[in-house]
């Protein structure tokens, strides 16, 4: 069934000057309901405005987006968004970030705290719940920033590069991590990446953008078998991927980088 | 704070600063002991110097004479009359200021138009030595309390009320991009962003305006009062009552101190979250 329908979007920017420019050109994708979807290409193509414009804190100039059979209009409880400096409030604690969400929906206090224990105990960090985010790693960090999307129950789950700002090992493991959290109940999630190994093990399917204006230049299946380890970046089937991603990549970063 | 990351208790809320502060009040540091050996030679020697009998020495009093007018300032009731008054106007001027400073900071920190409507009298006043407006204040309000209040005032509120502005619009815009993300409304965003992420700010506004409060009330009660420290302080100047005139400056000065190091005292705690969010 699907969940989100992108139809013929284009999406004009306004930079630093003032001028507008084209960053998403004609872009048309479906997301079935519960698929990770992964979306690559170089600096600047536009994969983080397109996942702005899906959560609603950016209008297309053309085209729409509906998730079901509503289109959007702006930011909705039912997708939650996960950033790239985690975005935690330094005066919170973990689980007064963890329930942000939940508080501006106005739940009681007993809700928050059932919904704090429960991401608490999935992410694995009980005993950090009065820490404020400062004393934790940057991979608990963004575990929390995960359990804080994940607290308001959304259908959809928006990741703008999540993993970004880690080192190469704690990515591994959170991306093993955030697979183990996703087959819990499977949620539709929308996952901006430039890592190339990223983009492919955790999704069902790969949007591969060209440089700017962002279009798609074509979406690939994965057809790994789930519960996926860390061990399928080594097989054969893996490594195919890769290489197809990376000839469809070089090129594109090249030209946007003009040679 | 790095070993706090190590401890798995899930009870204690690390408070580095008030932990170390606590234990320093029990301990003097060597550095310490030289700050307070250097005062006790200080106040030997302007002992020794206020009893030589040099014709100087009667202008400079000595720390016993200090002290035994201070006694009897001290059992006086008069005293507490002057104190009374002065901590009335500073008090009454001091909470008006923070009143007006946060909630105007507030509004034109967030507002571009508030902000454009207000910035040019702000700057125009924050420029003018304020001292040249007490003249003014005097013939506005009176020789009265009304007059110092309407001098603390304006002496303290433009410390909270830049302090504010600067605080509101340092907060992380990712923050605020987060918020609206997760559907804050706009009032959310004022109360749940916003205002705890310029805390910090607005509290060392509210330190600096306590020590202009005070250069306030002093300025304002000297140049045309009946009552009050700085009455005092001018008066007993004019009659040159050396030791009881220290003795004011020295309660005027401690009034500073102590209101100020209470209020760096909340700084610190609440900067136990701040240091390391801006030292990335």
């Amino acid at each position: 069934m699907t969940h989100v329908s992108v139809r013929n979007v284009d999406i004009v920017y306004k930079n630093t000057e003032g001028e507008d420019f084209l960053a998403v050109s004609g872009v048309s994708f479906e997301i079935e309901r519960g698929e990770f979807i992964t979306i690559v290409g170089p600096s600047g193509c536009g994969k983080s405005t397109l996942l702005s414009a899906i959560h609603g804190l950016l209008k297309p100039a053309r085209g729409e987006i509906r998730i079901g059979d509503q289109p959007v209009t702006g930011p909705s409880q039912n997708r939650a968004m996960v950033f790239q400096e985690f975005a935690l409030m330094p005066w919170r604690t973990i689980e007064e970030n963890i329930w942000f969400g939940l508080e501006l929906q106005g739940k009681k206090k007993d809700e928050r705290r059932a919904a704090a224990d429960k991401y608490l105990k999935i992410i694995g960090l009980k005993q950090f719940r009065k820490h404020y985010p400062h004393q934790l790693s940057g991979g608990m960090r963004q575990r929390v920033g995960i359990a804080r999307a994940l607290a308001i129950n959304p259908e959809i789950l928006l990741m703008d590069e999540p993993f970004g700002a880690l080192d190469a090992q704690t990515r591994e493991i959170m991306q093993a991590e955030l697979l183990r959290i996703w087959e819990e109940d499977r949620k539709t999630v929308f996952f901006v990446t430039h890592g190339i190994d990223e983009a492919i093990y955790l999704a069902d399917r790969i949007i591969v953008m060209s440089a700017r204006p962002g279009r798609i230049k074509e979406i690939i299946r994965v057809d790994i078998p789930r519960p996926r380890t860390l061990e399928v970046k080594e097989t054969a089937e893996f490594g195919r991927l890769r290489r197809h991603l990376w000839e469809l990549l070089h090129d594109e970063v090249a030209a946007s980088a003009g040679w | 704070m790095e070993n706090k990351m190590n401890s798995t208790t899930n009870t204690a809320v690390p408070k580095p600063v008030s932990i170390r502060r606590r234990r320093r009040a029990f301990r003097l540091s060597e550095r310490q002991g030289w700050g307070i050996g250097a005062v006790l030679v200080f106040l030997a020697g302007w002992e020794l110097f206020g009893s030589s009998g040099s014709v100087l020495a009667r202008y400079i009093s000595k720390p016993s004479q200090v002290v035994q007018a201070g006694a009897e300032w001290l059992s006086g009731g008069d005293f507490y009359r002057h104190l009374q008054i002065s901590l009335q106007e500073i008090f009454g001027g001091f909470l008006l200021a923070v009143a007006a400073g946060v909630l105007g900071g507030l509004l034109m920190g967030r507002s571009r138009i508030i902000r454009g409507l207000f910035d040019p009298l702000v700057m125009a006043l924050y420029a003018t030595p304020l001292v040249a407006l007490i003249p003014l204040l005097i013939i506005w309000f009176g020789i009265g309390v009304g007059s110092k209040i309407a001098a603390v005032f304006l002496f303290a509120v433009f410390p909270v009320l830049l302090n504010t502005i600067t605080g509101i619009r340092q907060v992380d815009p990712l923050l605020i991009r987060a918020g609206r993300s997760f559907g804050a409304s706009e009032w959310q965003l004022f109360t749940k962003i916003l205002l705890p992420g310029s805390i910090p700010a607005i509290i060392s506004g509210i330190r600096l305006g306590w020590g202009k409060a005070m250069i306030g009330m002093v300025i304002g009660e000297m140049y045309v009062s009946t009552a009050g420290l700085g009455h005092l302080i001018s008066s007993l100047g004019n009659s040159m009552k050396m030791g009881d005139l220290f003795f004011v400056i020295l309660i005027v000065a401690g009034m500073g101190y102590v209101g100020s190091n209470l209020l760096l005292r909340l700084e610190e705690k609440v900067m136990v979250w701040r240091e390391e969010a801006l030292g990335k």
